[in-house]
């Protein structure tokens, strides 16, 4: 008989109810008045065989009752009687339950927060159709990482061999969009047309492509994304079917994805798909459509049911072996490529959110310490509490409570504490996650995550609510029904046994919580030194005066004479603004998303590899990058005369020790062929690409020399007004050419504060935590030296009565406290140290253990616990000896 | 009354007696206690209040159904009757306790 068709019986016992007990008494006095009846025949009267029946059938009471029994869930019902138990005590002292219930709910909320930022950036599969049945590619090759992208004519073959259930291709691209007549930079995605069938993901509007586009025929058709069409179609109902250009070029919109879904690549939201032209066609506007057999795809595929990774594996690889051998002399063949390799898709490509896991990671911990606090603070409260209630245990326990009874009622208690510290946690939890997201650099691409709280983070809150409960619930439950309860009723309440114990259990509590408060205060030091220490400096001259702009104007729409000009006249008009101090355009300008390098030789030496950027002339002036020597680019720089650079210290030093570089010739290998540079000029060294390293080589080529292709202009501005001034520049834009599109507007300041978007992430909320573990710590203090002061009224009375004065009454109450946060501050800072080496070995550029930053977090903690002593040694010391000795 | 000379039941053997009393077809409680009284020719007496207690875990267990019926005395009573679950369980302790039984002869004959 299984378990479960039992419950199925007790759980239909239940609906039958009342009915029951008039059964069973039916039932019992039938028996009992048929065995009188048998009685009563073998000659006995008729009361006395009724006597006589009942004696027999025994207790009718307990009968019933065990029968009863039988049906119940019996601990359930134990459960439910402990828990309105519970509520009601909680009735009683509401101030320990709001206390309580606030300082879990802020570790309990904490702690969820970063488990579910942690969960949408890292962990959670797809929200697509069988995600587990997704996989990835990628191939080995000779001398190289693997690449993860397939040579397409690569692609096609294994769609013909059907290995795969199906095949999917991605490829993201910058597209121009226009619906008005302004032109905007949006992220965009070309798909094979099976995409939304493939993933099993139904748009909320409209289709996945259409059926015409599914059978080949391409069509320009595009799906956009829900969080596109709520920003840019204030989420119009009606725009399937509405005209958009991309790169000039008409589509029509026929979906839009459900709101859940942001793609395969984590961290993004691409704005809308297209789908990809069938092989052999191209579109010269946009580039990642063309249909070409020669370039090389992004693709996923789902397997086969019933089919493994591996035995995928082997079929696809060997396809890609045949291929190779069959593959016509040209990029396939020279790339070295070897082998086909699978692995699990179901959580997508997790490239671009890589750099959040070191940060998430260590915030986990900080909150788990802060969570660790909380507990520590609750369980010396549920103690304290424990001690006052002991005379309620005792009388429980005297009437015929176990142990274990005892146990489950406490615990009863603190999981129901913990719980609704949860639910409350979990608000705090949602608002908390999206604080953590402002915090993420929004800037080339920026990071776009699903932070709705799902099932998955309601689920982990609860376990860890539970666990939580038990956690701080467990030691107070062992601790107070410890001894002999019942020897309680007896002694006198303040002498009572096991209570030198609990107050020591108290004390360590409050040592670990100092001691933990510490660690988080002075982690938190460490990582706002780390950040200071990494905002890069040697930008002169106000960064948050300096204006980008980022554009594009597309090269397959704009030729390069036409981009120069643009370029030139844009400059021009932008100077002549009033409050511009100067204006120039940088390729990628310094702590942006897209960094380039080239290999620098002087003709004879090794190479040496450099940091590379593009700019117009006033560059340097204009960003704040000193000068050291030479001369900037200039008007002579135009293409076709000869080619100069501009190098950084790190790189001439490098280039030319001991020596002057200017006027030397270096060679730089441009596309296929060399060219040949003269040094004009030495700009200070800077973290130009990465604040995270000391500065690199670099070396400066002249726009005008080479095309831009999507260059920023860079504005210094002598107006404290940067809103307006922005204004006026954009609108220079909208004046010389309205067809490209211009993004990423922010100052230079705002780009140096995204670039530390990591650490300054953990530095402001381990600094936040570190203040939150102190005022826990300070809490728990103050809550164990108001206790002990209550309990010893009357020895401090006796003591005050033979002549002790009020000042020596406040030093014995401050010296057993200051005691606690002595030991709690040195067991603190030698955990600190100690975690820190550890922690050192995987955070790079993490400042060391300063003494300066020590010493002032042992200050803080000694000043906010003098203030949490304060409070119960000034009415300790103002105890009245008379009313203190009466009270007994 | 119990004679003091009356053997204790056995533990966890309540069940079996009750089982094999409904397997000739359905009684009520007091019929299945007369019968195992009867049966053991007075050899082992059931307090008749356990009875009921260990009719009702069966219920859950679903070896038993229960249906109001009319007594031979033509009075409404309830009536027991065997599930098939119940006959298996029959079965099995039924076989478990001739195997007891036998081993603990074999103990007591070589003694």
């Amino acid at each position: 008989m299984s378990i479960r068709s039992e419950w199925i019986n007790r759980l239909r016992h239940l609906a039958r109810g009342s009915r029951f007990e008039s059964d069973l008494e039916d039932e019992i006095r039938f028996h009992i008045e048929t065995r009188a009846a048998e009685i009563e025949q073998s000659g006995i009267s008729g009361p006395d065989a009724l006597a006589q029946a009942r004696r027999e059938f025994g207790s009718i009471a307990l009968a019933q009752e065990d029968s009863r029994a039988a049906w119940q869930f019996r601990w359930l019902q134990d459960l439910a009687v402990d828990l309105r138990h519970a509520l009601r005590t909680f009735r009683r002292s509401p101030a320990f339950t709001l206390t309580a219930v606030i300082s879990l709910a802020l570790g309990i909320g904490a702690t969820s927060a970063s488990c579910s930022a942690r969960d949408a950036v890292l962990w959670k599969p797809l929200p697509v159709a069988d995600p587990n049945s997704l996989v990835n590619f990628s191939v080995s090759r000779d001398n190289r990482s693997p690449t993860i992208d397939l040579p397409a004519a690569f692609v096609r073959q294994l769609r013909d061999s059907n290995v795969f259930a199906g095949l999917t291709i991605t490829s993201n691209d910058g597209l121009s969009f226009s619906y008005d007549d302004r032109a905007e930079r949006i992220m965009g995605e070309v798909v094979s047309p099976n995409f939304f069938s493939l993933l099993g993901v139904q748009p909320i509007l409209g289709e996945g492509f259409t059926p015409e586009v599914w059978s080949g025929h391409w069509a320009p058709e595009a799906v956009l994304s829900y969080n596109s069409w709520r920003r840019r179609f204030g989420g119009d109902p009606t725009i399937i079917g509405r005209a958009i250009r991309l790169n000039t070029c008409a589509f029509t919109i026929v979906g839009v994805s459900p709101p859940s879904f942001f793609g395969l690549v984590r961290g993004t939201d691409y704005e809308l798909r297209i789908p990809i032209l069938p092989e052999g066609q191209e579109n010269a506007r946009i580039s990642q459509i063309s249909g070409r057999p020669q370039r090389w795809l992004n693709v996923m595929a789902r397997l086969k049911a019933g089919m493994s990774i591996s035995q995928a594996e082997a079929a696809a690889d060997a396809q890609f072996q045949e291929f190779l051998r069959a593959a016509p002399v040209g990029v396939f063949r020279n790339a070295g490529l070897r082998h086909l390799r699978i692995s699990p898709g179901a959580r997508g490509d997790y490239e671009y959110v890589h750099p959040f896991d070191t940060p998430l990671y260590v915030l986990l911990v900080l909150v788990g310490i802060v969570l660790l606090i909380a507990c520590g603070n609750v369980a010396s409260m549920l103690l304290a509490r424990a001690t006052a209630r002991e005379h309620e245990l005792a009388v429980r326990s005297s009437i015929g409570a176990g142990r274990l009874r005892l146990i489950r009622q406490m615990l009863a208690e603190s999981i129901l504490l913990a719980v609704i510290a949860g639910a409350l946690g979990l608000a705090i939890a949602y608002w908390a996650t999206g604080v953590l997201f402002h915090f993420l650099p929004q800037g080339h691409i920026a990071i776009a995550i699903d932070l709705h709280p799902d099932s998955r983070a309601l689920l982990f809150t609860f376990a860890l609510s539970l666990a939580t409960g038990l956690l701080f619930g467990l030691a107070p439950a062992l601790q107070a029904t410890r001894g002999n309860l019942a020897g309680i009723l007896k002694a006198d309440s303040a002498a009572s046994i096991g209570e030198g114990r609990r107050s020591r259990f108290r004390k360590i509590l409050v040592v670990m919580q100092v001691a933990f408060s510490l660690v988080l205060l002075i982690a938190a030091g460490i990582f706002l030194r780390t950040l200071a220490d990494l905002r890069p400096t040697e930008y002169r001259g106000r960064p948050e005066r300096v204006l980008l702009f980022t554009m594009k104007p597309q090269q397959e729409i704009y030729s390069d004479d036409r981009r120069r000009l643009l370029a030139v006249e844009l400059i021009r008009r932008v100077s002549a603004l009033p409050g511009v101090q100067s204006a120039a355009l940088a390729e990628n300008g310094p702590l942006g998303s897209r960094r380039s390098s080239d290999s620098v030789q002087v003709p004879g030496q090794d190479p040496i590899r450099a940091g590379s950027d593009s700019v117009t002339p006033g560059f340097f002036d204009t960003v704040g990058i000193p000068w050291i020597a030479g001369r900037d680019f200039g008007p002579v720089d135009r293409p076709g005369s000869p080619l100069a650079v501009i190098v950084n210290q790190a790189l001439a030093r490098a280039l030319f020790p001991n020596q002057s570089p200017l006027g030397r010739i270096v060679k730089i290998p441009r596309g296929k062929k060399d060219a040949y540079f003269e040094i004009v000029g030495v700009a200070a060294d800077t973290r130009y690409y990465d604040v995270h390293k000391v500065a690199q080589p670099f070396v400066w080529f002249s726009i005008e020399q080479l095309a831009p292709y999507l260059p920023t202009l860079h504005v210094r501005t002598n107006r404290s007004d940067t809103a307006s001034m922005t204004a006026a520049i954009r609108q220079e834009f909208d004046l010389l050419d309205r067809g490209f599109p211009v993004f990423n507007i922010r100052t230079l300041a705002v780009r140096i504060e995204d670039s530390l978007a990591s650490e300054r992430i953990v530095a402001s909320l381990s600094g936040v935590f570190g203040i939150l573990s102190l005022a826990l710590a300070a809490v728990g203090l103050y809550g164990i030296l108001a206790y002990s002061v209550s309990r010893r009224t009357r020895e401090i009375g006796i003591r005050m009565a033979l002549g002790a004065s009020s000042g020596s009454v406040l030093w014995m109450i401050a010296s057993e406290a200051f005691l606690l946060v002595a030991a709690g501050s040195a067991l603190g800072l030698a955990i600190a140290v100690a975690a820190f080496r550890v922690v050192s070995r995987y955070l790079q550029a993490v400042s060391s253990v300063d003494p300066a930053i020590v010493i002032c977090c042992s200050f803080a903690m000694f000043s906010i616990s003098a203030v949490a002593v304060s409070i119960p040694a000034t009415r300790g010391c103002r105890i009245d000896p008379f009313t203190a000795l009466r009270h007994e | 009354m119990h004679p003091p000379e009356t053997p204790q039941l056995l533990p966890g053997t309540l069940f079996m007696l009750i089982l094999r009393s409904l397997s000739g077809g359905p009684l009520h409680g007091y019929a299945i206690a007369r019968r195992i009284q009867d049966r053991s020719a007075n050899g082992l007496q059931i307090e008749d209040g356990s009875l009921y207690p260990a009719l009702n875990r069966m219920l859950v267990k679903g070896w038993l159904t229960a249906e109001w019926g009319i007594s031979e005395n033509n009075r409404k009573a309830r009536f027991y009757s065997l599930t098939r679950e119940g006959r298996k369980q029959l079965d099995i302790e039924a076989n478990e306790f001739d195997k007891l039984v036998r081993a603990i002869r074999l103990v007591m004959g070589a003694a």
